[in-house]
């Protein structure tokens, strides 16, 4: 099962936020709770913590990218061993937004 | 405790968690029009102090009810929904998670106000008394709430008047992010009992056999026009005070990993299974039984309608 990692509504003001830095990089296991990365929302620098446990199968976004929509996707998570389509997971994603 | 019991507060536990982290996910995704409080790492004081009452006791809770209505029976999809507006939610999705009522079950209540539970819950049980019926209210408030002067006004008048009600303070050391020893006067809340001449308790809130046995008692007191109980459980609130809320500015990592091995599932499982109630395949199973149930419930609020405009000043919904 993939789990798509989404810039977070932290707030009910927030509309996009951008990306500070990756704490996780690409293959790293990742547990429940542990942090992923770091957001800079419009009050506030925030660590976002996974919801998952899994690996961090493919990042998305990054510093690069600026602002960032809510809700937009920034990274893929999968259990380990996983093959992940990636357009068909955020495809599924979008659809059900 | 019977088997049956101890198998209960095992589920009624691992449903609060489940159910808490997937609103955790769905707050994130932005399928929750407000702010969202959750209950992770103190669900064995719902779990341990429903569990001694009947659907027709009440409970009025806090900013952090989610755990309290589901240990008091509310149905998760009828929560989910509330949480995330929806029609099909406890209050046609008009109250959310600072107003889910649901009277047919006795939840009067998850209160936004801090400290705004515990008169509504001395009137509840003073309406019990002059009625002359053995119905018995449990008010959960934070240890926040227990130095405001409604703590005080309400644990006064329930022990004048004898009332049934158990005010249970879930202690979990933090009030937003004040730390208890930062706010409170005493280094133990359930201390406060004596000056209003009512039993006054201090226990370890994250062994469920503990809180069970505790309200067990103050119950069974309450019920038999023997007055109230302030029983203070400590635990630790594991996440942020709000989902978003970056709490490393107050706290250390180290802190939270450390409350972390005194998890209130962990240990109960332990218990069960030394016990010879459960062993890791019957684990796994209720494990994947809630999973789903969870799964439903999420599914069930993110499927159902919001309410309708045209419905906003209609009661008919609230109340059932």
């Amino acid at each position: 099962m993939a789990y798509v990692v989404v810039m977070p509504r932290s707030g009910q003001t927030m509309e996009e936020g951008i990306i500070v830095e990756w704490m996780k990089k690409e293959g790293d296991q990742v547990l429940q709770g542990e942090p992923l990365l770091t957001i800079m929302t419009d009050k506030v620098n925030l660590e976002v913590e996974s919801d998952y446990s899994g690996i961090l199968y493919k990042i998305l976004l990054g510093p690069d990218d600026g602002d960032i929509a809510c809700l937009t996707p920034m990274a893929i998570i999968s259990q380990p061993g996983e093959v992940v389509d990636v357009e068909n997971v955020l495809a599924n994603y979008e659809a059900g937004r | 405790m019977d088997r049956e019991t101890k198998i209960s507060l095992m589920r009624t536990m691992l449903r609060i968690r489940k159910a808490e982290l997937q609103l955790a996910v769905m707050f994130k995704n932005g399928k929750i029009p407000s702010g969202a409080h959750l209950y992770e790492g103190e669900e064995a004081i719902a779990a341990g102090v429903c569990a001694n009452l009947r659907v027709d006791d009440y409970i009025t809770s806090s900013h952090r009810g989610h755990g309290h209505c589901i240990a008091k029976g509310m149905d998760l999809k009828s929560m989910m929904s509330e949480v995330c507006g929806k029609a099909t939610g406890c209050c046609g999705g008009k109250g959310g998670t600072m107003h889910m009522f649901s009277p047919g079950i006795g939840v009067m209540g998850t209160i936004g106000i801090v400290g705004g539970g515990m008169p509504i819950a001395t009137g509840l049980a003073l309406a019990a008394k002059l009625k002359g019926i053995d119905q018995v209210t449990v008010s959960f408030f934070g240890d926040g709430a227990s130095n405001n002067g409604s703590f005080h006004e309400s644990l006064n008048m329930a022990s004048l008047w004898k009332l049934p009600v158990l005010f249970i303070c879930e202690n979990n050391q933090y009030a937003t992010s004040v730390n208890v020893r930062r706010s409170t006067s005493v280094k133990d809340i359930g201390v406060r009992g004596i000056s209003y001449n009512m039993p006054g308790l201090t226990i370890d809130g994250n062994r469920v056999e503990d809180v069970y046995a505790a309200a067990s008692e103050a119950v069974d007191r309450a019920r038999s026009g023997e007055g109230p109980t302030l029983i203070e459980c400590k635990t630790y609130r594991i996440r942020g005070h709000f989902e978003g809320d970056p709490s490393w500015n107050y706290r250390t990592r180290e802190e939270v990993a450390e409350a972390r091995l005194r998890d209130p599932i962990e240990h109960w499982k332990q218990v069960l299974i030394s016990d010879g109630v459960l062993d890791e395949a019957g684990f796994e199973v209720m494990n994947a039984e809630i999973d789903n149930e969870v799964a439903e419930a999420a599914d069930f609020a993110d499927n159902s309608p919001s309410p309708k405009p045209e419905d906003a000043l209609v009661l008919g919904a609230l109340h059932t």
